[in-house]
C-alpha cells in the first residue's frame, strides 16, 4: 500500500519511538496474513463481497444510477413542457414520469445516496477494520439494487405509480387505483424502507461501537455525529411510513377500510402516518450533507472547524425539531388557527440550527485560507442555492402567500430549491473530495469547474423562472398547457437549464469513466486532510489502528500516518485468524473487546434477491412464486447467521499496549445486543404508529367503536395475557437454565432443561395469538367491516407476525443448542431470541388491553 | 454499564434533556387539544384548555431551566465524575446548549397554545 501522505515522514525513516502500543518492524508475513484474511473474492464470487470498501462503492454508484434514471425522466418531462400543447407523452405517462421522478429521487437516490456514503465513510473516518454487521450492510445493498431496479421497470410495462410521490388515498385505493400501479409504489417502497432500516441500524452500532480507541464523543467527527443523528431519524420516522404503506396495501388487498370514510377510515390517518416520516425526510436527508460540508470545509480553509460543539448542538436540535414541523398536517380538522401557529413556529426553530451550521461553515472559511478546488466551489453553490431556498422556504412557510402559491411551480422551485442545493450540490463536493481515497486518480479539477458551472448555472436557469410561472398561476403536475399564458417562454428557459445540468452530470460521468480506477494504491491524502479517513488503507482497512487525541489526528499527530502504516498502533494483525475489529466504549471509546467478523457468503446476495423476487411478485399477484422465494430468502438468511455468533476464539488477545482484549462478549456490551436494541426501537415505534393510528381512528368515527357487550366477555383477554406471560417465563427459565451450561459443555446439566423450556415456549405465544385471534372472531367482528374491525385485526396479525419470527427464532436456537453451537458463554444468538421475545410479549400485553378496556373506558 | 456509576443511556438522556422536554410538552399540548376538539367534549375542556397547556408549558420551561443551571454547575450524568476535562467541558456545553434550545423552544410553542382559542 503506497499512498502519498503530505508532511509526514515516510514509515522506514522512522525507528521504534517509545510509548507506542507495538514495537516496529513488524514479524514476516504478518501484513501478509492480514491481507489474505480480509481481501475481496475474485471472479464472479466478487459480487459476495462483503468489505465497506466495496459495498459502500457499490451503493454510492447504485443510488448515482437511480440518481441519472430519474434525472432521464425530468428532462423527458422538460421536454414534454418546453412548448406549450406537446404531445410527447400522453397525460397518463406524464403522471407516472412524475410520480416516478419524485419518487425514485427521495426514496432510491437522496436517502441511500446519503446511507451510502455512510457506509463508505464512516468505518474509515473511525479507524475500524469495517461496519459491525458487514453482511447486514451488504444485504441492505442488494435487497435496494434489485428492489429498486424491479421497480424502476414497472414504467416500461406503464404500471407505475401515477398519483404523486405522496400517495394520497382515497385516490390511491383501489376505487380510484384499481391497477397494480399503486401497489408497485407500496410494496416496493416499504421494501426499500426496510433496507434503509437495516442500513441504520448498522450505522448507529457503528458510530457507537467501533471507533479508533480515544476517539470519545468530544472528538467524533462531525459527519459521524450527523450519520448518528441521521440514522435515530431513520429509526423513529421510517416505520411511520412503513405501517402507512401496509396498511394501505391491506385495505386494497383484503378490504379492510383504513382509509374509506363510509366505514369509519379516514385519509387523514394516511397523511398524518406519511407526513410524520415526510417532513423528518427532508432533514434525514439534509443532515447527512452537512456532515460531509464540516469535514470538508475545514480542509478547504486548511483549518479546523470554527464551533464543533455549536455543530454537534445543532445537529442534534435539528433531530428533534424535524418532528416538530410534521404538527402541521395534525388535527387539521379541529383546530386549525393553534396548528398552523404551531407549524409555524416549529419551521422557524428548525431554520435557527441550519443558521448555526451556516455561520459556523462560513467563520470557518473566514478563519482559514480558501482554496478554491471543485469540492469548494460545489460547497460555495451549496450555500448559495440552500440559502436562497430557505428564503422562499420562509416565504411559502407564512400562510397567507402559501394560499396563493398553493400547488404552483413555485413550490416545485422552492423545493428543488432545497433538495438539490442542500443535498446534490454537497454530495458532487463529496464526489470529487473522497474520490482519491477509492480511486488512484483523483477527478478533474479542470473539467470538475466545468460540471460545476454547467451545474449551478443551469440549476438557476431550470428552478429560478419556476418561481414566476407558479406566481402567474401555472399548476404543478399538468403535462402540457395552452399557448399566450404568458407561461410559454419561462417553460423553455426552465427546459433549457435542465439540458445544461444534464450536460454537466454527463461530463462528470465522462472524467469518472476517464478517471476513477479502484486499485490497492489510492490517490490518498491530496488535500492534507486532518481526519482519519486519510491514512493509508488497504482491503483490511488500516495497517494497525490508532489512538487519537484530537479532532484532526493527521494534522495533530504528524507522525500518526507513519506509525500506523508500520504496524505501532494497535491490532496490527489478525489474532484469530479472521475478520475483526476492536469494539470501544460508546462515549470514552475504550477498548472493550475484539469482535470476529464473518466474510463474504453467497447468503447475502441470494438472501436478497429473493426477498426483493417475494414482493415484486406479490405485487403482481403471482402469490405461490411469492411464498416459494420468501421461503428460500428466509433459508438464505439462516444460512447466513448460521455462521455468526462464532463463540470466543481464543480466551483473550494482545493488540498491544499491554492491552489483551476477549473476542466474544454478550449481553450489555456486545454489538450484537445494542443492534438488537435499536431493532426493537424501531419495532416499537412501528407499534406506537399502530396505537396513534388507533387512537385516531377513533377520534374521527367514535360511531364505529363498539358497545361494550360487543366486545370478547372479560375473561377471555385474559387467557392470551396469561400465555404470553406463561411464554415469557419460559424463556427467563431458559435463560437460567442456559447459564449453568459451561463452555463446549453439550452433555451438562442445564442442556437439557433449557432445550425443553424454550420449546414449550413456543407453543405457547403462537396459542396466545391464535386465542386472541378466536376472542376477537368470536364476537362476530370483521376486519372488513370498520375502520374499528381492521385496526383490531392488524394488532392481532402484527403479533401473528411476530410469533411467527418467535418461532424460526426459537427453532434456530434450539438447532445451535443441537449441534453445540450454544452454551453459557457463547449465547449471543439466545440473547437476542430473548429480547425480541420479551419485546412482543409486552407488546402483546398493551394491545390486549388497548382493545380490552379502551372501549370500556370511552363507551361506557 | 460500569457498576453503579450512570450508563450510556442516563448519561444521553441528560445531554438530550432540553429537547426531549420540549417534544414531551410538544405531544402532550397537541395530543391534549387534539382529542379535546376533535371529540367536541363540551365547552368546559376547551376553555379549560389553556389553563392546562400554561401549566404544562411553566413545568417544562422550568425543568430545562433546572437541567441548564445543572449544566453549568457542572452536575449531572455525564458530567460530574468525568474524569477526562474535554469531555466533560464538551458534555457540559452541548447539554447546556441544549437545555438552552429546549427552554426557548417550549416557550416558544406553548405561547400560541395559551393565546389562541383553541378550537377555533
Ligand atoms: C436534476 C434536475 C432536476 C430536474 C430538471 C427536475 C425536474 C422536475 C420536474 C419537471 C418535476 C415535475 C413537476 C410537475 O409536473 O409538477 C419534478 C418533480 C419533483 N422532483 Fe425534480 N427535478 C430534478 C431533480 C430533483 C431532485 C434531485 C430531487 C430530490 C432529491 C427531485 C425531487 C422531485 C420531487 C419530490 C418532485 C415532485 C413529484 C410529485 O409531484 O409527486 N427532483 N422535478
Amino acid at each position: 500500500m503506497t499512498a502519498t501522505v503530505h508532511k509526514t515522514p515516510r514509515a522506514e525513516e522512522r525507528t521504534g519511538p517509545a510509548g507506542l502500543p507495538n514495537p516496529a518492524p513488524r514479524p514476516e508475513g504478518e501484513i501478509e496474513a492480514l491481507k489474505h484474511v480480509w481481501r475481496a473474492p475474485k471472479g464472479l464470487n466478487f459480487i459476495t463481497v462483503v468489505n465497506n470498501t466495496y459495498v459502500g462503492l457499490f451503493y454510492v454508484g447504485t443510488a448515482f444510477l437511480f440518481f441519472i434514471l430519474a434525472g432521464i425522466l425530468a428532462l423527458i418531462m422538460r421536454t414534454q413542457l418546453a412548448v406549450p400543447q406537446a404531445d410527447i407523452v400522453s397525460q397518463g405517462t406524464y403522471n407516472q414520469l412524475f410520480t416516478m421522478h419524485g419518487t425514485m429521487m427521495m426514496f432510491l437516490f437522496a436517502v441511500p445516496a446519503v446511507e451510502a456514503m455512510g457506509v463508505y465513510l464512516l468505518p474509515n473516518m473511525q479507524a475500524a477494520r469495517d461496519l459491525p454487521f458487514p453482511r447486514l450492510s451488504a444485504y441492505a445493498f442488494w435487497a435496494y439494487f434489485f428492489g429498486g431496479l424491479a421497480f424502476f421497470c414497472s414504467l416500461l410495462f406503464q404500471v407505475a405509480p401515477d398519483t404523486g410521490w405522496f400517495m394520497y388515498p382515497p385516490l390511491t385505493g383501489t376505487k380510484y387505483s384499481p391497477g397494480i400501479n399503486a401497489d408497485f409504489w407500496l410494496l416496493g417502497i416499504g421494501f426499500i424502507e426496510i433496507s434503509a432500516i437495516a442500513g441504520a441500524i448498522e450505522i448507529i452500532v457503528g458510530v457507537l461501537k467501533t471507533r479508533a480507541p480515544g476517539m470519545s464523543l468530544d472528538k467524533l467527527p462531525v459527519y459521524a455525529w450527523a450519520m448518528l443523528v441521521f440514522a435515530a431519524l431513520i429509526v423513529f420516522a421510517f416505520p411511520a411510513v412503513i405501517l402507512c404503506t401496509l396498511l394501505l396495501e391491506i385495505e386494497r388487498a383484503f378490504g379492510w377500510p383504513f382509509f374509506i370514510a363510509e366505514k369509519g377510515g379516514s385519509a387523514m390517518l394516511w397523511q398524518h402516518l406519511f407526513w410524520f416520516f415526510g417532513h423528518p425526510e427532508v432533514y434525514i436527508i439534509f443532515l447527512p450533507a452537512a456532515g460531509m460540508v464540516s469535514m470538508m470545509v475545514p480542509t478547504i480553509a486548511q483549518t479546523p472547524l470554527v464551533g464543533y460543539r455549536l455543530v454537534v448542538l445543532a445537529i442534534v436540535a435539528t433531530g428533534f425539531f424535524s418532528f416538530g414541523v410534521w404538527v402541521h398536517h395534525m388535527f387539521a380538522t379541529g383546530i386549525p388557527q393553534l396548528s398552523l401557529s404551531f407549524f409555524s413556529a416549529a419551521s422557524m426553530a428548525v431554520s435557527v440550527p441550519s443558521g448555526i451550521q451556516v455561520f459556523a461553515w462560513i467563520a470557518t472559511i473566514a478563519n482559514g485560507r480558501l482554496q478554491l478546488t471543485t469540492p469548494a466551489l460545489f460547497i460555495l453553490g451549496f450555500l448559495f442555492i440552500f440559502t436562497l431556498g430557505g428564503l422562499t422556504g420562509v416565504m411559502v412557510g407564512m400562510v397567507p402567500f402559501d394560499w396563493q402559491v398553493h400547488d404552483t411551480y413555485f413550490v416545485v422551485a422552492h423545493f428543488h430549491y432545497v433538495l438539490i442545493g442542500g443535498m446534490v450540490f454537497p454530495l458532487f463536493a463529496a464526489f470529487y473530495y473522497w474520490t482519491p481515497l477509492a480511486s488512484r486518480k483523483p477527478l478533474s479539477e479542470k473539467l470538475g469547474r466545468w460540471v460545476f458551472g454547467l451545474m449551478f448555472v443551469g440549476m438557476n436557469v431550470t428552478f429560478f423562472p419556476m418561481h414566476l410561472t407558479g406566481l402567474i398561476g401555472m399548476p404543478r403536475r399538468v403535462y402540457t398547457y395552452p399557448a399566450g399564458l404568458g407561461w410559454d417562454w419561462l417553460n423553455m428557459t426552465s427546459t433549457i437549464g435542465a439540458f445544461m445540468i444534464a450536460a454537466g452530470v454527463a461530463l462528470f460521468l465522462f472524467d469518472l469513466v476517464r478517471r476513477f480506477r479502484i486499485t490497492e494504491d489510492n490517490a490518498g491524502n491530496i488535500w492534507n486532510a486532518g481526519t482519519l479517513e486519510w491514512l493509508p488503507s488497504g482491503d483490511y482497512a488500516n495497517r494497525s489502528i490508532p489512538r487519537v487525541t484530537s479532532r484532526e489526528p493527521l494534522w495533530d499527530q504528524p507522525h500518526l500516518a507513519a506509525d500506523v502504516e508500520a504496524g505501532r498502533y494497535y491490532l496490527p494483525n489478525a489474532p484469530t485468524g479472521g475478520r475483526e475489529t476492536i469494539v470501544t466504549s460508546p462515549i470514552t471509546a475504550e477498548p472493550q473487546y475484539v469482535v470476529q467478523m464473518p466474510g463474504p457468503s453467497w447468503a447475502t446476495v441470494l438472501g436478497a434477491f429473493f426477498t426483493a423476487a417475494f414482493f415484486i411478485l406479490l405485487t403482481v399477484k403471482l402469490v405461490i412464486p411469492a411464498i416459494v422465494c420468501a421461503v428460500i430468502a428466509v433459508g438464505m438468511v439462516i444460512w447466513w447467521l448460521w455462521d455468526t455468533d462464532p463463540g470466543p476464539a481464543q480466551a483473550t488477545v494482545d493488540i498491544g499496549g499491554g492491552i489483551r482484549l476477549p473476542t466474544y462478549v454478550t449481553g450489555p456490551m456486545s454489538h450484537s445486543w445494542w443492534a438488537m436494541v435499536v431493532l426493537l426501537m424501531v419495532a416499537g415505534t412501528l407499534y406506537a404508529c399502530l396505537l396513534f393510528s388507533y387512537l385516531f381512528l377513533w377520534t374521527v368515527s367514535p360511531d364505529v367503536w363498539p358497545k361494550p357487550d360487543a366486545l370478547p366477555e372479560l375473561p377471555w383477554p385474559l387467557l392470551p395475557a396469561v400465555l404470553y406471560a406463561a411464554s415469557s417465563l419460559a424463556v427467563v427459565l431458559a435463560s437460567r437454565s442456559l447459564r449453568r451450561v459451561p463452555a463446549g459443555g453439550a452433555g451438562a446439566a442445564g442442556v437439557w432443561p433449557m432445550r425443553i423450556a424454550l420449546a414449550a415456549a413456543i407453543p405457547l405465544v403462537v396459542a396466545a395469538v391464535a386465542t386472541d385471534l378466536a376472542a376477537q372472531s368470536g364476537t362476530g367482528l370483521q376486519p372488513t367491516e370498520s375502520a374499528y374491525g381492521a385496526v383490531v385485526y392488524m394488532f392481532v396479525s402484527l403479533q401473528g407476525f411476530y410469533a411467527v419470527v418467535l418461532v424460526l427464532m426459537g427453532v434456530f436456537t434450539l438447532a445451535r443448542s443441537l449441534a453445540g453451537k450454544l452454551d453459557g458463554v457463547r449465547r449471543g444468538t439466545f440473547d437476542n431470541t430473548m429480547l425480541l421475545w420479551h419485546f412482543a410479549v409486552v407488546q402483546g400485553l398493551v394491545g390486549l388491553a388497548v382493545t380490552a378496556l379502551f372501549p370500556r373506558l370511552v363507551g361506557g | 454499564m460500569r457498576g453503579a456509576r450512570p450508563g450510556f443511556l442516563t448519561k444521553m438522556l441528560f445531554l438530550n434533556a432540553g429537547l426531549v422536554l420540549w417534544a414531551a410538552h410538544f405531544g402532550f399540548v397537541y395530543g391534549l387539544t387534539g382529542v379535546v376538539c376533535a371529540r367536541g367534549l363540551g365547552t368546559a375542556w376547551p376553555a379549560a384548555v389553556p389553563f392546562v397547556v400554561a401549566f404544562a408549558t411553566v413545568v417544562a420551561a422550568g425543568l430545562s431551566l433546572v437541567v441548564l443551571f445543572a449544566a453549568v454547575l457542572g452536575r449531572g450524568p455525564g458530567i460530574a465524575g468525568e474524569p477526562d476535562p474535554a469531555l466533560r467541558v464538551f458534555w457540559r456545553s452541548v447539554t447546556g446548549g441544549v437545555a438552552v434550545f429546549g427552554f426557548v423552544a417550549i416557550v416558544w410553542s406553548g405561547l400560541p397554545a395559551v393565546l389562541i382559542r383553541p378550537c377555533a
